[in-house]
């Protein structure tokens, strides 16, 4: 079975990428079931647009 | 977070004496945030245009970098679940100085159940940093 990683043993640059996809995957399975609730047709592009601006400055923190 | 009752009891202001709320009306699809003077003034942003419109982004950028991610997932999650929004945090204002505001705002939906309009006000709450901030 293999070792699991930690950040620790990580370079700066691969735990920063690591971190950042940690952060999207945890934004889109936070928002995925609140998005799908949205009562009639999807969000059109520019909702989904605007979100997506938001969730980029979230990620940049 | 603090409390709504938190923050206003903090201010620095007494009644009568606080500066004016600022109030928005922001076009989600269209991403055009109207506001008005105040609101203007707490984000260092020329009136005119901020009565013609701008986009989310140039308030944003006028939030202090600690605060801004924090801030733009709150916007965030207020559209998507469809809940109230309040926050405090600090924005760069017309003197160049970062004063503390306290936001309040909702997202509202069109007949298809779209996101569709985010109504707000921002309270100065009165907290500013001591050293004025030089703008780029």
């Amino acid at each position: 079975m293999p070792k699991p990683i930690g950040l620790r043993n990580l370079d700066g640059q691969k735990r920063a990428q690591l971190v950042a996809h940690l952060k999207h995957v945890s934004i889109s399975r936070e928002n995925s079931m609140a998005r799908d609730s949205l009562d009639g047709p999807e969000m059109n592009e520019n909702v989904q647009a605007v979100l997506k601006v938001l969730d980029d400055i979230y990620l940049k923190k | 977070m603090r409390s709504v009752d938190e923050v206003l009891f903090s201010s620095q202001w007494s009644a009568g004496d606080t500066p004016d709320a600022g109030f928005f009306t922001w076009d989600i699809p269209e991403n055009i945030l109207y506001a008005d003077g105040a609101l203007a003034d707490l984000f260092g942003v020329d009136p005119e245009e901020a009565e013609r419109g701008l986009p989310i982004e140039t308030y944003l950028d006028r939030v202090h970098p600690d605060d801004r991610s924090q801030l733009a997932k709150a916007i965030s999650d207020s559209i998507i679940t469809h809940m109230n929004q309040h926050e405090t945090y600090r924005a760069l204002n017309a003197q160049g100085r970062y004063v503390t505001v306290a936001s309040f705002g909702r997202g509202f939906r069109d007949r298809d159940g779209l996101p569709r309009r985010y109504v707000g006000i921002v309270v100065p709450v009165g907290e500013v940093d001591a050293l004025p901030v030089r703008l780029s």
